[in-house]
């Protein structure tokens, strides 16, 4: 503010009036603002766009290793053979039509003191805020599951090529077999994920498979839409699916990944197919950044979803604590947007106004049959609260046209997130 | 308090002061204006409401018979309203003063004679009852805004102009006991909005601007179950006499 | 001259509005309309295949579908527990936001032969209120050119059922229609371009 002279506070304010006046979106006197995004998945993706379309004069680079990105969400749908490996890519060429500037480099560190971002290609970017959407990684709570474990006993919980292994897996069992996941604790990217996995796999089973068996064995004593699981179970995938809680002999302690066997304490069990969901943390750049909690996970101020750790840096997406959002891919949509708006409010020299977020969820859980959870939040006391009396799940007793109807909105809810993210 | 009338001023005058806007309705009421709507032949209305044409609904389709029925409680009721009122709004609606495109459609094509007619034939209706939620309550403090309206606000009492019982009065002031609670509120709402504009020095945008959602809400029950009182009263008279 | 003028009304304008958005608390429109687009697309305009285009719906059917959807009133899969979450006031606040998107009329998969079938019914029945192929947001007849089929094909079976209540002038329309002809013309909604 020192520098602030009254040259160039007349240059400012005569770049306004001539916003005003003439309605061009022209900044006379004010060098464009650098926003470094880093990470390229729905939080990331949808962040870079949405700045850019509040404010063009804004210079977004978003950094991201992988050229073609796979969705998560709708990847179980690819394990059942309902959909292909391509219907959930997506490119970065619809952000660069935004005007991001997209570089695909890995990010290996952040400098929150000095403003700058520095990638595996050498390459250093200045910024004024940096928005980090790093997703997660996994913690080591398994015994024996490793690096080179994960490629016999995939996790499929990042999208892509581990995705493809385990549906090959899953193709290449003899009928009969026993198909394991192992569900991680909490909290974790996208809670009913590994359920909807179970119905997925289950549907498979039944077409192709029938005399096989799955065994979801759990780290925890209850899960998301558990009830609704459990009737999907019922209703679709009675005599296949079973699912065994952390307390009733659940939890995974110890793999061999070249017996395929999942330990839970001195019980061992020999599967056919292996999928092993470690728990989780935020994504590693999170933590050599120096942005996460005791907890592994990055504190953030809710109403811009700027760390509370380091200034001028945003966190969204799983690897945020925003309590009592879940760690879902519509959240980090709606969070992507957030702090977007923060971000050119900021920039732009005003305060944040009050977010609004929401979080819609499918589970596609048998032939024509989805259910869903919502919620609708908002800031309250200066923190992320649900609304309440909005959301909640989809009624057990919801008719089948209704749920069948819920099919179509999932699938609507998956092009569309695609588009307003990196469309 | 000063600051924030100055400021409601100022918005409620820029309108008409600096952007020069049109007037809120070019319907003037002169002798002629008057005479034509008490000369307004309810019967040619009658028939005129039924009818439609390849584009256009029938009024019957959205007002019900008579302007008793709406098809949606969002549409208002035209049963017993007043005749100059009626009128000036049918005249609002063909020149664009009032803006919605179904009606400025339908009353594109009739002649001030038909409108008066159709004005007529409305006013000639019995006030039907209309559906009000038996949960909804109105606060004593409502109530003293129809009588007493409240001068900290300057929101004068809508007693003043509709009347101690909602009926309107003779020059353009409508009836608005027993109008639809939906269309009460929508009214309102397009009126603070400055979505409304053809209220006659922006007197009820003024008011519908001071007034909270709340006190709408509770009017527009007030005014429904005031019109449902009075119908229920003059069938009971009837049923003495 | 006359130009400067209108500027200076525009700025004396804009400085009011800001001091009223300032006034009112909550979120702006944008923050809360942004939040629908992972489902009804970028700024209401839907990828389908089956959520509707919020783009250019009127105010009055935005409010009224929200209003009814937090009452109970409409039939619903998740937009019941969605407009739970909001007041009266934000959802009007969603519905100027939508209503200031152009019309959005996707390309939507339809039957071309039904489509075509589908015109004739829809001048004899439809046209009045839903004018021009259903593409002009009237007071309450919503928009319907370019929707997608499944939702609009949803939205008759609800009224149908008499899960959801049709205007009185639409039920005496609807009543005269086989089933293949409400096919045809929602099919022919779905074509319009």
């Amino acid at each position: 503010m020192a520098n602030f002279t009254r040259r160039k506070f007349l240059q400012v304010t005569g770049g306004a009036v001539a916003v005003s006046s003439l309605g061009f979106p022209a900044i006379v006197g004010a060098a464009s603002k650098k926003v470094v995004v880093v990470g390229g998945g729905v939080g990331g993706a949808t962040a870079a766009k949405y700045i850019r379309m509040a404010d063009s004069s804004i210079d977004v680079t978003l950094i991201e290793p992988n050229t073609e990105y796979y969705t998560c969400f709708m990847s179980n749908e690819v394990l059942s053979g309902h959909r292909t490996m391509d219907s959930i890519k997506v490119t970065y060429d619809g952000l660069k039509g935004h005007g991001v500037n997209v570089v695909h480099d890995t990010v290996t560190d952040i400098d929150a003191a000095g403003k700058k971002v520095m990638t595996a290609g050498g390459k250093t970017f200045a910024y004024d805020r940096c928005i980090v959407a790093p997703g997660i990684s996994f913690a080591s709570n398994i015994e024996g599951y490793d690096e080179a474990a994960m490629k016999t006993m995939p996790h499929a919980w990042k999208a892509g090529e581990q995705t493809v292994i385990l549906r090959k897996q899953l193709e290449a069992m003899d009928d009969g077999g026993v198909v394991a996941i192992a569900a991680p604790p909490n909290p974790f990217r996208c809670p009913p994920g590994p359920y909807e996995r179970a119905c997925q796999i289950a549907m498979y089973l039944r077409a192709k498979k029938p005399k096989s068996k799955l065994i979801i064995l759990d780290a925890k004593d209850k899960f998301s839409k558990q009830g609704l699981f459990m009737q999907a179970f019922e209703r679709h995938h009675a005599g296949i699916v079973e699912w065994v809680s952390a307390e009733k002999g659940g939890k995974v302690t110890r793999v061999d990944a070249a017996t395929n066997t999942l330990y839970v304490g001195d019980t061992a069990h020999k599967v056919a197919v292996a999928n092993v969901i470690p728990a989780q943390t935020a994504g590693a750049i999170a933590i050599k950044a120096g942005l996460t909690d005791d907890k592994g996970w990055c504190p953030i101020d809710g109403r811009s979803f700027e760390s509370t750790i380091h200034k001028n840096v945003h966190v969204i997406g799983d690897a945020s604590v925003a309590t009592p959002l879940p760690k879902s891919g519509y959240a980090a949509n709606s969070e992507g947007k957030v702090a977007a708006a923060a971000v050119v409010d900021l920039l732009n020299g005003r305060e944040p106004g009050d977010p609004a977020l929401v979080n819609t969820c499918y589970s596609v859980v048998g032939p024509d049959d989805a259910i869903s959870v919502a919620k609708v939040y908002d800031l309250k006391d200066g923190k992320l609260n649900g609304v309440e009396g909005s959301g909640g799940l989809t009624s057990k007793d919801s008719s089948p046209e209704m749920r069948a109807r819920e099919v179509d909105y999932a699938y609507s809810w998956f092009a569309n997130i695609k588009k307003d993210s990196w469309g | 308090m000063n600051t924030y009338k100055i400021i409601t001023i100022a918005c409620v005058l820029m309108p008409f002061g600096l952007a020069q806007g049109a007037p809120s309705s070019n319907v003037a009421w002169t002798v002629e204006t008057h005479s034509l709507v008490r000369k307004g032949d309810a019967s040619i209305g009658a028939k005129i409401e039924t009818v439609e044409t390849e584009d256009v609904n029938a009024c019957t389709d959205c007002h019900g018979k008579g302007g008793a029925e709406p098809d949606r409680d969002k549409h208002p009721t035209l049963a017993g309203q007043v005749a100059a009122y009626t009128f000036k709004q049918l005249r609002d609606y063909k020149d664009g003063s009032r803006e919605n495109r179904r009606m400025n459609e339908a009353v594109e094509r009739l002649t001030n004679e038909q409108l008066a007619a159709l004005a007529a034939w409305y006013a000639q209706q019995p006030v039907p009852s209309v559906e009000v939620d038996a949960d909804e309550t109105v606060s004593e403090e409502t109530v003293r805004l129809v009588f007493r309206g409240d001068k900290k606000r300057l929101i004068q009492p809508c007693a003043s102009c509709h009347g101690r019982n909602g009926q309107g009065a003779i020059i353009d002031v409508p009836a608005i006991a027993g109008q639809n609670v939906k269309y009460f509120v929508e009214t309102m709402k397009d009126y603070a909005g400055e979505k409304r504009t053809n209220d006659i020095y922006s007197r009820m945008r003024i008011i519908a601007k001071a007034l909270t959602r709340d006190e709408i809400n509770e009017l527009a029950v007030y005014y429904a179950r005031l019109g449902n009182e009075q119908s229920d009263g003059s069938t009971q008279q009837a049923a003495a006499q | 001259m006359g130009c400067n003028k209108k500027a200076l009304v525009a700025l004396i304008g804009s400085v009011f509005m800001a001091g009223t958005t300032q006034v009112l608390a909550g979120s702006s429109a944008s923050m809360m309309a942004n939040t629908c687009a992972g489902c009804h697309g970028t700024n209401g305009q839907s990828a389908g295949p089956a959520s509707p285009n919020l783009a250019g719906m009127s105010e009055s059917y935005f409010n009224d579908s929200m209003k009814a959807f937090k009452e109970g009133t409409r039939p619903a899969t998740i937009m019941d527990r969605i407009a739970k979450g909001y007041s009266d006031e934000q959802i009007e606040t969603m519905a100027g936001f939508f209503a200031g998107q152009p019309v959005y009329k996707a390309m939507v998969p339809h039957d071309a032969a039904k489509a075509k079938a589908g015109a004739e019914t829809y001048d004899k029945s439809c046209a009045k209120c839903h004018d021009e192929g259903g593409s002009l947001p009237g007071d309450d007849a919503g928009i319907l050119a370019g929707q997608w089929l499944p939702w609009l094909q949803y939205s008759m079976a609800d009224f149908k059922a008499g899960n959801r209540e049709m205007p009185k002038k639409m039920a005496k329309q609807v009543e005269k229609l086989s089933d293949a002809e409400i096919d045809a013309v929602l099919n022919y909604f779905a074509s319009q371009k």
